[in-house]
């Protein structure tokens, strides 16, 4: 069986978005929705519910006073945090396990997955013309969702992944995914998201956030957001396997953002602070 | 064997054979490795970015996630566990990476290293050995009871500095 056929089957036999996840996620994709009808469908959720609120009063978040009410906790921890807690439960293990052929351990994406997402977030707030940060960083937590089917074909090949990555004249890791097993983790992850029926916005934002100048124009401040939240996330020093820093920066960003090298500190510092926050809590429990 | 850990804008500082410091997955970010041969003293700080005028709140309470205040934060800690202060001091420096970027827009792994090195010399101090730059990832260990520092990287392996 070839390559594309083998991750066709994996495709196609990975778990299912749960129904809550996929309400709130079309729901969120809506530039018009409110927090309350977010917590009308959590609230519909018992365990989510039970989840939200132990986030809501967590060390991170607590204010010394005891949030009891799913309507209260999804205003204090905001929708961004909301959605760690939709997508880390609705994915179970796929975000978690080692990836061999990124040489990550147990709970690197996920961890990667996060800082990713208030990346793209940070970023996403300082566009020229308004953008939604809470769906950047939905979008950022799922961009790089390919890899958890690349992987296993990517560990196959491992010699040629390290002497494609010693080559002093190597592209980037995406280049080289795809000129070893003939696909990469975009395209993939574009079947993924096409499978779980993810919002259109999102769907793009992971087929074209390694390649933004690529992206449909209605949509190129969302995938460049995430685009940049990527890199920035690498350049701290997360997600740092054997892919490491090998991916090209489009600067054609600046059509949308205006970053200069104290922009680009602030986000940096602020990805630090913001994942401090969460990370005992999305890691640990 | 314990093994000392330091996050992104921490320092640690030892002397104690049984002991190991570790820093993890240096993109950017700087790694400055010390040592006092006389106190047998090491020391390792994770510096992210290069000056601290951008967030003094933050340098007053993490003062090792930027160069200008994590080196001397570092060099005290270095003289509180045993350096006299005027024996000079063994400096090794890793990390510095930079994303795939022909413009240098981001170029912060650079900048980084500029800033380190600049500090390092107000102290008249250089290092003796770096492995900078590139795209790849670099994890630091002191191992203290051997007297050496290792890199790794996922696509390299392990290697002495």
């Amino acid at each position: 069986m070839s390559v594309s056929d083998l991750i066709k089957q994996e495709i196609a036999s990975l778990p299912m978005l749960s129904e809550v996840a996929r309400k709130l996620l079309m729901l969120t994709a809506d530039e018009d929705h409110s927090l309350a009808e977010v917590a009308d469908i959590i609230e519909k959720d018992v365990y989510l519910s039970t989840n939200v609120l132990k986030l809501a009063n967590s060390a991170g978040f607590a204010r010394g006073h005891q949030i009891e009410t799913v309507n209260r906790a999804v205003m204090h921890i905001g929708e961004s945090n909301v959605m760690s807690l939709v997508i880390g439960m609705s994915t179970g293990e796929l975000l978690h396990d080692p990836l061999a052929g990124y040489a990550q351990q147990q709970g690197s994406l996920w961890a990667f997955c996060l800082q990713e997402a208030i990346a793209a977030r940070e970023v996403a707030k300082r566009c020229k013309i308004p953008l939604q940060p809470d769906l950047a960083y939905t979008a950022g937590m799922l961009f790089n969702i390919g890899m958890v089917v690349m992987s296993d074909h990517l560990a196959k090949e491992s010699e040629q992944i390290l002497k494609a990555m010693n080559d002093p004249d190597h592209g980037s890791f995406i280049e080289a995914e795809r000129k070893i097993t003939g696909t990469d983790r975009d395209e993939v992850g574009t079947r993924i998201a096409e499978r779980w029926r993810l919002p259109k916005s999102i769907q793009t934002a992971i087929r074209f956030g390694h390649s933004p100048s690529e992206a449909p124009e209605e949509l190129a401040p969302l995938v460049y957001s995430v685009h940049i939240g990527d890199i920035l996330a690498r350049t701290i020093g997360y997600g740092g396997g054997v892919d490491a820093l090998s991916y090209s920066l489009d600067d054609q960003y600046h059509r949308y953002f205006d970053l200069d090298n104290t922009a680009l500190e602030l986000i940096l510092l602020d990805i630090l602070e913001e994942f401090t926050k969460i990370e005992s809590y999305f890691l640990t429990d | 064997m314990k093994t000392i850990y330091v996050g992104i804008g921490e320092l640690a500082v030892s002397r104690n054979p049984e002991e190991c410091i570790k820093t993890m997955a240096l993109g950017s970010c700087v790694g400055v490795m010390t040592h006092d041969r006389t106190s047998g003293c090491w020391g390792l700080l994770h510096i992210a970015l290069p000056e601290s005028k951008i967030n003094m709140t933050r340098a007053k309470a993490k003062p090792g996630t930027f160069a200008d205040t994590g080196i001397p934060s570092l060099l005290r800690e270095m003289r509180r566990a045993g350096w006299d202060g005027k024996t000079r001091l063994v400096v090794r420096l890793a990390g510095g990476a930079t994303i795939m970027d022909p413009n240098s827009t981001f170029n912060i792994g650079k900048r980084n290293l500029l800033a380190v090195k600049k500090i390092l010399w107000a102290y008249k101090l250089g290092a003796i050995a770096e492995h900078v730059g590139g795209e790849i990832s670099r994890t630091v260990t002191v191992r203290i009871g051997e007297g050496k520092v290792t890199l790794s990287s996922p696509s390299i392996g392990e290697w002495e500095l």
